[in-house]
Order: structure tokens, then C-alpha cells, then sequence
């Protein structure tokens, strides 16, 4: 434990009459009148307690006594904003623009707190003008060292950031900034988890930062370019997991080496109409460049796109086992159906599968129907699901889909031939799951094995159907 | 770990020489006696200079508490097949209403039992006593935190003064 013992070394330098109590002290009989117990507490310990809560609650400690004083200046993290976990869930709402005083608090935080920093953490919205604010903090902060993870996230205007090249970081989140990377950047050579979030770069920069960080296992991409349309080539040789949003800056992205590839998810960002086409063929470029995966996440829209370019694919899957894709149902048409069918097809050895079906507007009755029409067709020669598709999950969160989203249930369980488990997951209330049971009761089941699971998020309940 | 010790006894001695017989699987919730059972196997008797008897059999009790918890979540696992989602939500809430009533104890006993966790490296109770302190300590003026845990103030009113001034912020009662 590094900073532990680091804690536990500044603060005997702090209190040389010393923190620790001797063993035999601490076995002293209980319920002592003014017995100040929690001040004899190991250092590290303290520590710990003053991590539990927010840093405006540590600073308030050392106005106890002359002992707490400076422990809080030990806190090894700074977390500001809500807790985000790199790659994790990133929409938080946050009340108002951060005032440029609130930073100017945070430069006296940081240059207060001994360092070097675990964690570092800034969540909130900025204004661009607060850019020289923020770059200041940054380079306090390179003075000071972050050992482990830097976040800074900005949900709202993009600040400019010049960022410069912390040696020993192992994590690096950037949302909402134009970054520049300054003469003499040297890279990370300790990074292994980057991602950069609604990001404005140059081609160049982009291109510079990950070949100068080539430890990356974990790589996150939403950025678009400055001037020119985003064009990028990744050689990536130890990342492991990709996400890469194609948004409407995307002109080409491809992946030229990922020898330890094994996780990639595509999201789209909806694009303007006259872009439609380019951005399918872009998304089929990145697609065929990653096709060694074990895992696929083809996020929102990318299904919708694909089914823009010319079929059938001529590509295979050869290790892919987990595929999980969004399907829109408003916008279900024969031609979705048709992607749907062909990526399938070209994922000879799928045992896991995922569909999220979401809807962003009311679907018509037309689609409900149309769904029926086609998913009720059988589908011929699809050797995942003769052969090797297990599970399926089918995940509906809006009551309107019910009806399409039990036509996809029913698709799986009469031509998935190996089905162990349909999962289906929603949060709707008891009537209307009691009535996708009985259309369930009544579905064709080819499998002999198939065993169907409702769960039922909201009331946290599990219906086993069969 | 295909070894079966569930019924081994385990001898552990608190520091007024009161001896508390437990299973082995209880004992190895504390890391530091599972490491010494590990480097030596044969071990029976585990003196803890440590850590006192009142104290001690606290920590026994939440050991053996979540042993039960987690023995009966996979005989449960194991007799369905799979788990159930409900039913494991109940016993985790259960264990967790256990663990608040647990923490029913004054100011001594928190701190002796933080130091007995940490020294046992008893995870679970550590991450439980010290979230019980932070939330004495949370949202409360210096005043309240000194009286609550009997702190002794040793600085003068101007040092203090001076403090507050630094941050002034962090003194306000809400932002």
C-alpha cells in the first residue's frame, strides 16, 4: 500500500510525538471519560476515514486539533463532481456553469494537498474562457504528479487545454476539450486507458498522442478533427478493448494492427441525410478492420447504417462469441431486417447475443406488424443458430415495444436450435408482463433445452416462463 | 483451494488471555490469520496480543455472521441451479440491516474495533467501521466532531482562527 505507508511516513514527519499508539494501548479497557481514541488511530487509517467524504468535510478536520491540522493535506485522491468511472457511464447532471472562483478553490485545494495524486478528478461545465484557469490547475497538477487516473470532464462549452506529459499515469479521461498537444510532448509511456470524449484534435496530434502511448490496453475515441475531417489509422498493438464513435467529422478510421484485439464497440452518431451512405461505408471500413474480435457492441445506429451498404458482407467473424447490437424499432424496415440476417450470417461461431431494442419515437402500429411479417420467416443456413447460439437477451425498456420486441423473442426461440437461455429484460408494469407471459406460453420452441427468463427490472422479479 | 477444512477448530487468544474456539472457515475471514494458516498449516492456537476479549468475540460474531450469509446464498445457488435475483437482493439487504444494527456501539468500541479489523485485515468489517466514523465526522462543525469522539482542543483561538480563515468555505454551513 504506497500511499498508505507514504501517509503514514509525512505524518510521523508531521507529529513526532507520534499517531500510533503502542499495542498494549490500544487494549485498554472501553468507556474511558475523555478518551480521545480516534486521534490515536494510524495515520493511514485516518486517512481513509477523511476519503470517505467530500474534501469541503476533510478540510473541516483541521480546525480540531493541532494533530488533525495537516492530515487532510494526505488525501492521496481528489475527487470532484460525481464518482465516473473511466469508460464507465458518463451523463451526470450537473446544476450550474462552475463559477471561475469554484476553480480558483481548487487550485488552493490542490496546491495545499502534498501529492502526488492517486486519483484526480474535475467534474463539471466550464466555459471556454475559464481555458486559462483550467490549464493552470493542469500544470499544477503535472507538478504535483497523478499517479494513477486524471478525469476532466467538461459538459459544456469545449475549454482548450494544452496537455502536457504526465510520466506515471495509468488513466486518462478528457471530455469536452480542444487538446493540443505542446512542443516537446513526449507521451505516456505508463498510460494503458485512454479516452477521449466529445474531444476537438488535429489528425496529427490524434495520430501522435496514441502512437506515443503504446502501453494503451484500453482505448476510447469521440473526437473530431480541427479544420480538416477526422482521417485516422490506429496501430494498436496491446489494446484490447476499443470503443470508437463515428460521428459526423468521421471521413475514414481504420485499424491497421490489434494483434491483442479483443473487445471493439462502434456507436454512431446519427448523421445529417446527404452523409448517410459515406458514414455506412465508414462504419463497414472499421468493422472489417476488427474482425478478429471475441466481442462485438454495435451501439446505436450502426445496425440502421449497415443496412445502407450493398449485401451480402463478404467478411466472417472468426472468433466472435458475444455480439450485442441496438436495434431501433420505429425504424425497422426489410432492409434492417436483411443487415440484421447478414451479420448473423457472417458470425459463423455466436453463442452470446444481446439486443436492446430502443425507441426514440412512438413506433406505428405498421412496424409491430411489419416486424411480424418478417421475423416470423424462417431464416436458411445460419450456422450460429443452428449450431452454436446459447443465449440471447432481449432487453426492452419502453412499454410501447412490447409487442415488436416479443416478435424478436419468438424469431429466437423458433430458430435458435440450441438455445439454452432467453433472457428478456424490462421494466414494465405486472399487467403487461402478464400478458407477454401467456403470448410466451404460446410461442413455437425449437431447442429441447431452451429455458425462458423474465426480469423484470422495477419490481426486481423473475418469471421463469419454461 | 480443494482442501475441506470446514470442520477444523481454530484456538484464537485475545490479549487478557480469554480463549475463543472458532471454525477454521470463520478464522480465515481474517486475512491476517489466514496467511499464518497458510505458511503453516497445523497451526491450532493463535495467540492476539493485540486485540481484547470484548472486542475479539465483536469481530467473531461478524465473522461468523457473514460466513452464514455467504454459506446459505450458495446453498441456495447450488439447490436451484442458478440464483435468484429477488432472493439474493432480501439476503444482501438482510445482511446489510445486520451490519447497521452491528454498528450500535459507542465511540471506544468503533475505534478498538477499527484497529482490531485492520490488524486482522478483516476487509468487510474495516470498510464497515470506517464508513460508520466518516458518517460521525460528515456534514458536522469542528465543535460536534470533538464532543462526538472527545477530542481535545490544543489549539488557541487565534490558531484556529487562523485555520478557518484559510478556507473559509469549508466552514460555511452549506454552499
Amino acid at each position: 500500500m504506497k500511499v498508505a505507508q507514504q501517509a503514514d511516513r509525512i505524518g510521523r514527519d508531521l507529529n513526532p510525538e507520534g499517531l500510533n499508539p503502542p499495542p498494549n494501548q490500544i487494549a485498554a479497557p472501553a468507556g474511558m471519560e475523555g478518551d480521545d481514541r480516534i486521534s490515536r488511530l494510524p495515520v493511514e487509517i485516518i486517512i481513509t476515514i477523511l476519503s470517505r467524504f467530500s474534501i469541503k468535510d476533510a478540510i473541516r478536520t483541521s480546525a480540531l486539533a493541532r494533530s488533525w491540522r495537516h492530515l487532510w493535506t494526505l488525501l492521496p485522491s481528489l475527487r470532484l463532481g460525481p464518482r465516473l468511472d473511466p469508460l464507465g457511464e458518463t451523463y451526470v447532471e450537473l446544476p450550474a456553469v462552475a463559477a471561475s472562483s469554484w476553480i480558483e478553490r481548487i487550485q488552493h485545494v490542490v496546491s495545499s494537498l502534498q501529492g502526488p495524486f492517486l486519483v484526480f478528478q474535475l467534474v463539471h461545465r466550464f466555459h471556454s474562457y475559464q481555458s486559462a484557469l483550467l490549464q493552470s490547475l493542469l500544470d499544477l497538477l503535472l507538478q504535483k504528479g497523478v499517479l494513477d487516473a486524471l478525469l476532466l470532464v467538461n459538459y459544456n462549452e469545449q475549454v482548450r487545454l494544452h496537455l502536457p506529459s504526465f510520466h506515471s499515469l495509468k488513466r486518462l479521461q478528457l471530455y469536452g476539450c480542444h487538446v493540443v498537444l505542446p512542443a516537446g510532448f513526449l507521451g505516456f509511456e505508463c498510460l494503458t486507458t485512454l479516452a477521449l470524449e466529445n474531444v476537438k484534435i488535429t489528425n496529427e496530434d490524434l495520430h501522435f498522442l496514441i502512437h506515443k502511448s503504446n502501453n494503451l490496453t484500453t482505448l476510447k475515441l469521440d473526437v473530431a478533427s480541427l479544420g480538416d475531417p477526422l482521417s485516422v489509422t490506429l496501430s494498436l498493438p496491446l489494446v484490447r478493448h476499443l470503443i470508437f464513435q463515428i460521428n459526423a467529422s468521421v471521413e475514414n478510421v481504420s485499424v491497421t494492427s490489434a494483434p491483442c484485439l479483443e473487445q471493439a464497440q462502434i456507436i454512431l452518431t446519427k448523421p445529417p441525410y446527404n452523409r448517410l451512405q459515406k458514414v455506412a461505408w465508414v462504419t463497414l471500413g472499421l468493422l472489417t478492420s476488427v474482425i478478429r474480435v471475441s466481442s462485438l457492441n454495435l451501439d446505436w445506429n450502426v445496425l440502421e447504417s449497415m443496412s445502407l451498404v450493398t449485401l451480402p458482407f463478404n467478411f466472417t467473424f472468426p472468433r466472435l462469441r458475444c455480439l450485442k447490437l441496438y436495434l431501433h424499432i420505429p425504424s425497422m424496415n426489410k432492409q434492417i431486417y436483411d443487415a440484421f440476417i447478414c451479420l448473423l450470417s457472417s458470425m459463423p461461431f455466436l453463442e452470446e447475443l444481446e439486443v436492446q431494442l430502443v425507441c426514440y419515437s412512438m413506433p406505428s402500429n405498421k412496424v409491430a406488424t411489419l416486424m411480424r411479417e418478417l421475423l416470423v420467416m424462417k431464416p436458411d443456413g445460419l450456422f450460429c443458430l443452428d449450431q452454436t447460439l446459447k443465449r440471447v437477451t432481449i432487453s426492452m425498456n419502453i412499454f410501447n415495444i412490447v409487442m415488436a420486441g416479443i416478435t424478436v423473442v419468438q424469431f429466437f426461440l423458433l430458430n435458435a436450435k440450441v438455445l439454452e437461455l432467453m433472457k428478456i429484460q424490462h421494466c414494465m408494469h405486472s399487467d403487461a408482463q402478464q400478458s407477454m407471459i401467456q403470448e410466451l406460453q404460446e410461442a413455437k420452441v425449437t431447442s429441447p433445452d431452451a429455458k425462458v427468463v423474465i426480469f423484470n427490472r422495477k419490481d426486481n422479479v423473475t418469471v421463469n416462463v419454461k | 483451494m480443494a482442501r475441506s477444512s470446514t470442520e477444523n477448530m481454530i484456538t484464537l487468544m485475545s490479549s487478557d488471555g480469554e480463549e475463543f474456539m472458532v471454525t477454521e472457515k470463520v478464522a480465515r475471514e481474517c486475512t491476517t490469520i489466514r496467511n499464518m494458516l497458510e505458511d503453516d498449516c497445523v497451526i491450532t492456537n493463535i495467540p492476539l496480543p493485540n486485540v481484547t476479549s470484548d472486542i475479539l468475540s465483536m469481530v467473531i460474531e461478524y465473522c461468523m455472521e457473514h460466513v452464514a450469509a455467504a454459506e446459505k446464498a450458495a446453498a441456495e445457488t447450488a439447490e436451484k441451479g442458478s440464483s435468484s435475483a429477488p432472493a439474493a437482493a432480501k439476503a444482501n439487504k438482510d445482511l446489510e440491516e445486520w451490519d447497521k444494527a452491528f454498528m450500535n456501539v459507542d465511540v471506544y468500541t468503533l475505534c478498538d474495533l477499527i484497529l482490531a479489523a485492520n490488524y486482522l485485515n478483516v476487509s468487510g468489517l474495516l470498510d464497515l467501521t470506517i464508513q460508520t466514523a466518516a458518517n460521525l465526522i460528515k456534514g458536522k462543525s469542528p465543535e460536534q466532531i470533538r464532543k462526538t469522539f472527545h477530542i481535545q482542543n490544543d489549539l488557541s483561538l487565534e490558531e484556529e482562527e487562523k485555520i478557518r480563515s484559510q478556507t473559509p468555505w469549508a466552514f460555511e454551513k452549506s454552499e
